[in-house]
């Protein structure tokens, strides 16, 4: 950047979790030696890759897709669960100086609960984000396209800690309020919307699908305008819920859309694949644009888009 | 600047190698060192549509005049990403993020066999010579194939880092008509078994039949592997093969762009 230092207070807060700028890297798009490229200190927030109990090798490759505007994935949570990830992975993680977050996911109820109760010892957690909705391990039926089992889920992993816990839903569903209604309902202390969406690619020369897994989760700037209405839709729901948006963001501009329909941070996935620095870069161009629309405080946008849902789509 | 550069790239020279290759020279701020074997992560349109970055092995690297790095990529057209890199002039911009993965290890083995399939070529001719530059005195010897003579990509290179190359076309242009694997097969009987190093990158099928000779015969090989990519960090775990797990009792995914993308054979489990 050049030219005098630009003001603008970036400074959100999500429930009790307050962060210097709203911008958090996604989980399973950060990890590994992306720290090596991206200065991982000035973001709002790290969300780490899912955590799962057991080790998980994940799906056969190909794991990823390029598709208009966007990518597919089944990369079906790999990772070396709870045991090895705290082993391996958090002697790097607590020495990050942004918030931290841990992403979870449980094949039962009760799994939820007691990875958050184990991770909840590590000294510096800030949050947790329940990834109830990865398309990728549940054969297509996630818990969160049920708002029953969403309340559940959420409200057993409450009572593991005393640390914000963040409910990641699925766009795969029909009414997404409903699911998040019920997230608040278990006592979720905000939203993260959304995960990536369920598609497809074909091969058609060798008449095979072309992941391995044949399905996979879509993401990138082609899932944008489905996560911003449903972000939108949620906010207008639940106007005191902390949403954080995700899907498709890879712009400062992105960001601000993404806040003025309602959410108060957001989250970076694809768009590190596609520069792994864009996570900073859109952090410095954010004060640039507030100025120039005379904005001082970047929270003074949040939900100030003029339409609101009148009621969730059915 | 040391460590790896995530930025632009500026086009310094782009040439046609043969019908469908290109070789294009990128100029960057000089970056941690290239070890032959490693590779960069192209992001060839600033666009969301084609979206994500490519990944490309090093031909060359050398100081540029300029006082940046100078990195030649060697590349067929196969797809949108590579033809928009086919359409860039000299002074055009890309993305560029490397060095990138873990390059080959130099073996002490008197003779080093490579063993190239199409644009499996690509990471030798670096291999070799830096080889030579850092005073490795090993025979050298290439065993190529590729469908007709114009996919020998840049076979005749070869002599100047004291390569001697050998090609197998499957249409008999160059070289014996037939499969690489045929000329490895005749070569080892005229080889020293005991002091030979395998090297080998190319066709996923091609490189599964030169582990299994290399297998079969006891020889040391290492293998480049070639696997579609997200990051290119180790992030995402798009670009996973099977290895041993670390107990060599059962398998595990490893990432090849930062675990490889060269792997010793005897740790890979074909699939
Ligand atoms: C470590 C590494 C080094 C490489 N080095 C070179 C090189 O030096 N020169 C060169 O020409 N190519 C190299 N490749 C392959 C190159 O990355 C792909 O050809 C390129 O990404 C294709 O992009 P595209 O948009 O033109 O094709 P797309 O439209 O993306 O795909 C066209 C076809 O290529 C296949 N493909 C795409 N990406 C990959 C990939 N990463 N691995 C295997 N198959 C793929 C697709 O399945 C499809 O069949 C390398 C790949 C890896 C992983
Ligand atoms: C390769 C890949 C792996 C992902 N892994 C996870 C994961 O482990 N847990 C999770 O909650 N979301 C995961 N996601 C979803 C992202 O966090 C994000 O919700 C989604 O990609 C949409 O955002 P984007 O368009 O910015 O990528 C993954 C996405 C991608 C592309
Ligand atoms: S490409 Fe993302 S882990 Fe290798």
């Amino acid at each position: 950047m050049t030219g005098r230092p630009l003001s603008a207070d970036l400074s959100v807060t999500l429930g009790s979790l307050a962060l210097p700028n709203p911008v958090m890297v996604a989980s399973g798009t950060f990890g590994a030696l992306m720290d090596r490229v991206l200065d991982v200190h000035r973001l709002g927030a790290v969300v780490e890759k899912t955590i799962t109990m057991d080790p998980r090798k994940g799906n056969p490759h190909p794991r990823v897709w390029e598709t208009p505007s966007g990518m597919l994935n089944s990369i079906g949570l790999d990772g070396p669960g709870l045991e090895g990830w705290i082993k391996k992975r958090w002697p790097a993680v607590q020495e990050y100086r942004c918030k931290v977050i841990l992403s979870v996911s449980g094949r039962t109820v009760e799994e939820f609960g007691e990875l958050v109760r184990r991770l909840d010892q590590l000294p510096r957690v800030d949050a947790f984000e329940l990834n109830i909705s990865c398309p990728n391990v549940s054969h297509g039926m996630d818990l969160a396209t049920d708002p029953a089992m969403t309340e559940k889920v959420v409200r057993v992993s409450k009572a593991a800690t005393r640390r914000p816990v963040f409910a990641k839903l699925t766009p795969n569903v029909t009414d997404i309020v409903a699911v998040a209604r019920a997230a608040v309902e278990g006592g979720a202390d905000g939203i993260s919307a959304v995960n990536t969406l369920r598609g497809m690619a074909v091969d058609w020369r060798k008449r095979a699908p072309a992941i391995g897994a044949v399905t996979g989760g879509l993401s990138g700037p082609a899932l944008k305008p489905v996560a911003l209405r449903m972000v939108w839709e949620i906010c207008s729901a639940l106007p005191k819920v902390p949403v954080i948006g995700i899907g498709g963001i890879s712009t400062a501009d992105d960001v601000l859309e993404f806040m003025v329909a309602g959410a108060s941070a957001v989250q970076i996935g694809t768009a590190s694949f596609v520069n792994a620095q864009a996570a900073t870069q859109i952090i410095d161009a954010l004060p640039g644009k507030l100025e120039a629309a005379g904005v001082s405080r970047i929270r003074d946008l949040i939900g100030t888009i003029t339409a609101k849902a009148q009621k969730p789509s059915s | 600047m040391a460590g790896i550069y995530n930025g632009d790239a500026t086009v310094v020279r782009q040439d046609r190698y043969s019908t469908n290759c290109w070789k294009m020279t990128l100029a960057v701020p000089r970056h941690d060192a290239v070890e032959a074997g490693q590779f960069c992560h192209i992001l060839t349109e600033f666009s969301t549509d084609p979206l994500l970055r490519r990944p490309f092995s090093y031909w060359d690297v050398r100081d540029g005049d300029d006082g940046t790095l100078h990195v030649d990529l060697l590349y067929t057209v196969v797809g949108r990403g590579t033809e928009a890199m086919a359409r860039k002039a000299p002074g055009a911009r890309m993305g560029y993020l490397g060095p990138l993965g873990l390059g080959f290890t130099p073996k002490p083995a008197k003779t080093w066999v490579f063993v190239a399939g199409g644009v499996g070529i690509v990471p030798f001719y670096f291999f070799a010579k830096q080889a030579r530059a850092r005073g490795r005195n090993p025979r050298m010897l290439l065993l190529f194939g590729g469908r007709t003579e114009a996919m020998l990509y840049g076979i005749d290179d070869f002599a100047g880092v004291g390569v001697e190359a050998q090609a197998v076309t499957e249409d008999g242009s160059r070289g014996r008509k037939g499969l690489v694997t045929q000329l490895i097969e005749e070569q080892l009987p005229a080889l020293d078994r005991k002091d030979l190093q395998v090297y080998t990158c190319g066709p996923e099928r091609m490189m599964e039949a030169v582990v299994r000779i290399a297998r079969r015969e006891g020889l040391p090989c290492e293998v480049s592997m070639e696997k579609h990519m997200g990051c290119a960090l180790g992030a995402c775990g798009a670009c996973v093969t099977r290895v041993l797990s670390d107990d060599g009792a059962d398998w595990r995914y490893s990432r090849i762009c930062i675990e490889g993308p060269t792997y010793d054979a005897c740790r890979l489990v074909l699939e």
